[in-house]
């Protein structure tokens, strides 16, 4: 075992903390399985690509923009679209968000064109030894962006007042609208807040891909599922944790022999073992709170 | 405070909803169709210029409506051939329009419309002096090979194409062959280049690319040929049957070579972060590094490799380098690497097919689409010119005897040798090797065919570059 092995699943666990984050807000506080996260990530990555292309913007100086942008993107997906079924059962927001995925991507390889790009910083693979496993700086400060934005969020969900109406509406949505809380809105600014950290994450997958396209992204949705089922719903917190375990398993399996054999080829297949393991051992995930929702 | 979801409103809303995803849907439905069917259109156009001299016209436009109206409207135009088309041959192929394989895709749907509209000029197919006009039908299988059959049959019963040529890819053009095969339909494919596809007992599906076990032969062979030697190969492989099989042939012909395979590593197919592998091969110092994967596999490989200062005499990839998207994505970083390919535009073949040289197929394609040809637009067009040798040979569109005509074809290409061994593979044709040197593809092996390209050895390190 290499401290290398170690290193890359922490630096790919960040990233993936950041992937599920988002996911997990929405599923827990709205309820909906959010099919059209990864949409989202592919387009923060080609927003990445186009600003450090067309406009030679830094990736991570054109993050905050990015964030502001998708910021007002989910808010006007949620209030035009997801707020008028949002009562209707979990199969129709779920097509709902499914078809937006679908259309994201498709109208993504009509605008973005199939062919395959790059985000190439010059400093993009400037980086230093640690005994013997080589860090590169751009992951490192990559994995810096998701852990401060977890943060961030955290700060928000537990010392604003809208912040703590968001953990109410989650906790009881009678409740929560008994005592003034204006439901839409504070839907409206969960969703709003996912699209802004998808974006972040496709951003952050930019600079992680060797090249990608429109449909580079897909996994993403069953990654982001896996992480906040690893993690707990609902739990800031959790979904960082699940990012570390996942991305830890992913590079063990692949990057470690066990005798002479080469584990790469069933990665999926163990993390979904360990996924069954955690939900059979602590059905709510690592962090998860019985009765959050 | 607000009430927002009463049931009657939500069920209002709920429609509106619905409502606007449909017509959203159908748009795109309807963008998508006119893509793929404006392609046929224009180039039937192209083709009734020639007819629209004489007075059957109409039996074009039966096949064309639109396209005979345009032929009109632009007039005449003189060339090679001054008749009328005595009739249509239909070709069908799902293709994959969307997915994961899009970029692979275009170009071999490219190389079949080159080819089609380059015959249709001059004529079409002639089969017992009548001129037959070629027509093609694709559908989309978005890149899932169960989709691909689905639509292969449904060309065959409801289209009712004559022939078919191949889709994208090794599963799906697997399944497409099971359907040739029951219906008695020929199939010659450019794309899928599996042993295990041929190995099937299967009469009626023929490809014109080199077999998988072939692929990276030639970047072998060209690495033993320099100056340092390489010894140590590392091999990383994604798990689908294609790249598994050039792999394990790949490691069979190193040894027998006298090379120690010193790192043979499986990962998951469409992985897009290889950063574990390539650790995993910068601990096993190999001379030289071999990806038999697809282009997202090979670029993030490029990433961490300069990323984790992998560095080797020699970086081999059996897709990706071949695809113009290496050199405009990749840049600087995508320079010395080598690639087995099927055809490039510097063979020096001399055919005796509608494009004749690889220049002349290259300046086509290139003042048509503006892009450059990859082999898999060549591997498409050969489809093509095997099937009219074969059908003018049989001298009939019956497609037993279309068959036979393929079984027994000898026939030099711009693409090279197109002759099938009793399980319908070309292994008559070799890999050409290809490398990126600043920032163009160069040919370098076979020395023979090369045109004077020279390999750039060994491959700088990362930092010197």
């Amino acid at each position: 075992m290499s401290l290398q092995v170690l290193v890359n699943g922490l630096l790919l666990g960040g990233l993936l903390g950041l992937v599920g984050l988002g996911f997990s807000l929405v599923w827990g506080i709205l309820n909906i399985v959010n099919l059209a996260h990864a949409a989202f990530i592919m387009l923060g990555a080609y927003f990445t690509y186009y600003a450090f292309e067309n406009l030679h913007l830094d990736p991570f100086l054109s993050l905050p923009i990015a964030l502001v942008l998708f910021f007002g993107l989910g808010y006007a997906v949620q209030k035009f679209l997801i707020n008028r079924i949002i009562r209707a059962s979990l199969l129709v927001t779920f097509l709902l968000t499914f078809g937006l995925e679908i259309l994201i991507v498709s109208l993504g390889r009509v605008v973005f064109s199939g062919n395959a790009v790059r985000v190439n910083p010059d400093y993009g693979s400037a980086s230093f030894d640690l005994g013997d496993a080589r860090i590169n700086y751009m992951k490192l400060a990559g994995v810096g962006v998701a852990l401060l934005l977890t943060y961030l969020l955290y700060l928000f969900m537990a010392k604003t007042k809208t912040g703590n109406a968001i953990r109410a509406v989650s906790m009881d949505l009678n409740a929560a609208r008994l005592m003034g809380i204006d439901i839409p809105h504070i839907y409206c600014l969960t969703y709003a807040i996912s699209t802004a950290l998808a974006a972040s994450a496709g951003m952050l997958l930019s600079l992680y891909l060797g090249t990608f396209t429109p449909d580079s992204f897909g996994i993403f949705n069953i990654r982001a599922f896996a992480v906040v089922v690893l993690g707990g719903l609902g739990s800031i917190p959790g979904a960082m944790i699940g990012g570390l375990v996942f991305g830890l398993l992913d590079q063990f399996a692949q990057g470690v022999n066990i005798g002479n054999i080469s584990l790469g080829g069933w990665k999926e297949a163990l993390i979904f073992i360990a996924l069954v393991v955690v939900l059979i051992v602590r059905p709510t995930g690592l962090l998860g709170k019985e009765g959050y929702r | 405070m607000r009430l927002p979801h009463s049931p009657s409103r939500l069920q209002e809303r709920l429609g509106w909803s619905v409502a606007l995803m449909l017509v959203v849907t159908l748009l795109l439905a309807a963008c998508g169709d006119a893509t793929n069917t404006a392609a046929p259109a224009t180039t039937a156009a192209g083709a009734v210029t020639t007819a629209a001299t004489g007075t059957t016209a109409a039996a074009s436009a039966t096949t064309a409506p639109g396209a005979a109206t345009t032929a009109a409207a632009t007039g005449t135009t003189a060339a090679a051939f001054s008749g009328t088309f005595d009739g249509t041959i239909k070709f069908g192929a799902p293709l994959s329009l969307q997915g994961s394989l899009l970029a692979e895709s275009k170009q071999t749907q490219q190389g079949y419309d080159l080819w089609r509209d380059a015959v249709n000029e001059k004529g079409g197919i002639v089969v017992g002096g009548k001129h037959y006009k070629i027509e093609t039908k694709y559908y989309d299988d978005e890149s899932k090979q169960d989709k691909s059959a689905q639509q292969a049959q449904k060309l065959i019963n409801e289209d009712k194409v004559n022939f078919l040529l191949g889709p994208y890819g090794t599963s799906n053009t697997a399944s497409v062959s099971k359907i040739a095969e029951e219906s008695e339909i020929p199939m010659v494919e450019g794309n899928g280049a599996a042993e295990s596809i041929f190995n099937q007992g299967r009469k009626y599906t023929f490809g014109v690319l080199s077999p998988a076990p072939k692929y990276l032969q030639g970047v072998i062979e060209l690495a033993l040929a320099q100056n340092p030697k390489p010894t140590k190969l590392a091999l990383l492989f994604a798990n689908d049957s294609f790249s598994k099989e050039v792999a394990a042939a790949t490691k069979k012909f190193a040894e027998s070579k006298g090379m120690q395979v010193v790192l043979y590593e499986e990962y998951p197919d469409k992985e897009t972060n290889l950063t574990a592998q390539v650790t995993k091969a910068k601990q096993a110092a190999p001379d030289m590094v071999i990806n038999s994967g697809h282009l997202a596999e090979a670029t993030a490989i490029v990433r961490a490799a300069k990323e984790l200062g992998l560095n080797a005499q020699a970086f081999g990839f059996s897709v990706g380098p071949g695809l113009p998207d290496w050199g405009s994505s990749l840049k600087n970083d995508g320079n010395f690497a080598l690639s087995g390919s099927q055809w490039t535009q510097a063979v020096t073949y001399k055919g005796d097919d509608v494009f004749g040289t690889s220049k002349n197929f290259y300046d086509q394609f290139k003042a048509k689409y503006n892009v450059e040809p990859a082999y898999q637009a060549a591997s498409g067009a050969a489809c093509g010119i095997a099937f009219q040798k074969a059908i003018e040979k049989a001298g009939s569109l019956d497609p037993k005897k279309v068959r036979d005509a393929l079984a027994s074809l000898d026939s030099m290409a711009f693409y090279g040798q197109l002759k099938f061994d009793e399980r319908g593979v070309n292994i008559f044709k070799p890999m050409v090797v290809e490398q990126w040197q600043d920032g163009k593809r160069v040919t370098v092996w076979p020395t023979e065919v090369a045109a004077g390209g020279k390999a750039q050895w060994p491959t700088p390190e990362w930092g010197k570059r």
